[in-house]
């Protein structure tokens, strides 16, 4: 007689004790699917400061990643409506038309910024100079005309940023000489670069990356934990997306300025929009400039700073700060600081 | 009993096979999903920031878009997008030319084309 058990066990091959095996498994692939979805990132990109600006965010929700995009972008809207060079309601405008009458009070940020773009000139012995739009717009890039020297000549007296005054206690800009403009467009992007960022952060965004063209600014990590990974635009190449290097960006800007943005070839010569303020023409030597900091608002201005001021200049300025460099001279060389050696992955070589 | 343990006596053999295999699945899915899913297929054509056109990059066709200064007119053939029309004064996103993946910007007339998905092939930004 076959004797049964007290507790029968189930019997294993059963259907129930296979679907259950089967259920478990679906749940471990339904919890590593959620952990997928954690983080992700979400992009938007709008016209604004006359140029394409595009915010990353990682987030692990939809819903608050568009939110903090879009308070981003607010503020950016902000930036442009109080420092645009070309928008008569900014406060930039009221300083070109009344402040070499009178003193003109303006904002605090306004104030910072102006401040913040006359120690960069200060530190760059007026490479970067934000009077230059008195000669920058003789030049007309659409119609490809250059200046003849002697307006040239007749305008540059007015390019200096010494004539720019500023005082803190009244809150007022005063221009010394009638005729001088000021246009901050050079270091605007990345101010605005920065601001955005502060926005995202405060939203509780974790990581983002903000390019205000190419001025870019980046902070955390990517959902798989690598950093931000930029190119940087080959000047003599074929487009946009053509890029001569890479670089891996964790809490840092960077910018770039090349002789490939704005210009003409006028008697086998390139006339581009990188006016040394000192002289009134082009800058000659360099066609792309890359400086790497941790504010966009250095960046931007260095970028054009060095650019102007050769390879030698440039790099020593940048060693000075404490920031990175790349300098790409006009045989193609590559010139970098100490610091940024190995950092960089070149895609091409030295032409 | 404890409970690990008394599921791990009550299963058969083939149970467990089953489970190590459901589980290595899962695990690998972490590293196959983008290898199996295909990416890269598609062009969105966007007018000041919003999408107008999400296309299939490997369908050949012409598409007009009509942004703030007028009409860009993008191409699709072989895989590859182009402008040849386009309001811009310089019309450097005509100079471009063929684009396989990446991004093509027409500034003044607002339009982005995004050829091959998100980015600019394996790169976050742009400088310069």
């Amino acid at each position: 007689m076959q004797s049964r058990s007290r507790n029968p066990r189930p019997d294993p091959g059963s259907l129930p004790m296979r679907l259950t095996s089967a259920l478990l498994g679906l749940l471990v692939i339904l919890v590593s699917s959620c952990e997928l979805r954690k983080e992700r990132m979400f992009r938007r990109s709008e016209f604004l400061m006359d140029t394409i600006v595009t915010i990353t965010v990682v987030s692990g929700s939809k819903g608050k990643a568009d939110e903090a995009i879009g308070k981003a972008f607010g503020e950016l809207e902000r930036l442009e409506g109080l420092l645009d060079f070309f928008s008569p309601a900014s406060e930039i405008s009221e300083i070109n038309r009344e402040a070499s009458a009178a003193p003109v009070r303006v904002s605090q940020e306004t104030f910072d910024l102006l401040e913040r773009a006359l120690e960069v000139s200060e530190k760059t012995d007026g490479a970067f100079d934000i009077t230059v739009g008195a000669v920058v717009s003789l030049y007309d890039f659409q119609g490809k005309k250059s200046p003849p020297a002697g307006l040239i000549r007749e305008r540059l007296p007015l390019v200096d940023y010494r004539n720019v005054i500023l005082d803190r206690e009244t809150m007022t800009v005063k221009l010394a000489r009638e005729g001088m403009l000021i246009d901050p467009g050079g270091i605007t992007k990345g101010y605005a670069a920065d601001r955005a960022v502060e926005v995202l952060r405060s939203e509780g965004i974790r990581a983002a990356l903000v390019a205000v063209a190419g001025d870019i600014r980046g902070y955390g990590s990517k959902p798989d934990g690598s950093p931000w990974r930029i190119g940087i635009r080959d000047p003599r190449g074929k487009g946009r997306e053509d890029v001569i290097a890479t670089v891996e960006l964790k809490d840092m800007a960077i910018s770039t300025s090349g002789d490939y943005e704005r210009f003409f070839i006028q008697d086998g010569k390139r006339i581009h929009h990188l006016i040394d303020p000192r002289t009134g023409y082009p800058a000659r030597g360099v066609i792309s400039a890359t400086v790497l900091a941790p504010l966009a608002v250095y960046t931007d201005s260095l970028a054009t700073a060095l650019f102007i001021s050769g390879v030698e200049r440039g790099l020593e300025i940048a060693e000075t700060l404490g920031f990175d460099a790349l300098i790409i001279d006009d045989e193609g060389g590559y010139h970098m600081t100490e610091s940024l050696r190995g950092r960089v992955e070149f895609t091409k070589g030295a032409v | 009993m404890s409970l690990p343990r008394e599921l791990f006596e009550e299963t058969t053999l083939y149970d467990r096979i089953l489970f190590v295999a459901l589980l290595l699945l899962s695990v690998s899915s972490f590293f196959l999903v983008g290898e199996i899913i295909p990416s890269g297929g598609t062009v969105t054509i966007e007018v000041d920031g919003r999408t107008a056109y999400r296309l299939s990059l490997h369908d050949d066709r012409v598409v007009e878009v009509r942004g703030p200064i007028g009409v860009t007119r993008v191409e699709i053939s072989n895989s590859r997008v182009r402008v040849t029309e386009s309001p811009g004064p310089r019309k450097l996103c005509i100079r471009q030319g063929w684009t396989e993946r990446g991004v093509i910007i027409c500034l003044p007339n607002r339009v982005v084309i995004r050829v091959g998905g998100e980015g600019w092939g394996g790169l976050d930004a742009i400088s310069g």
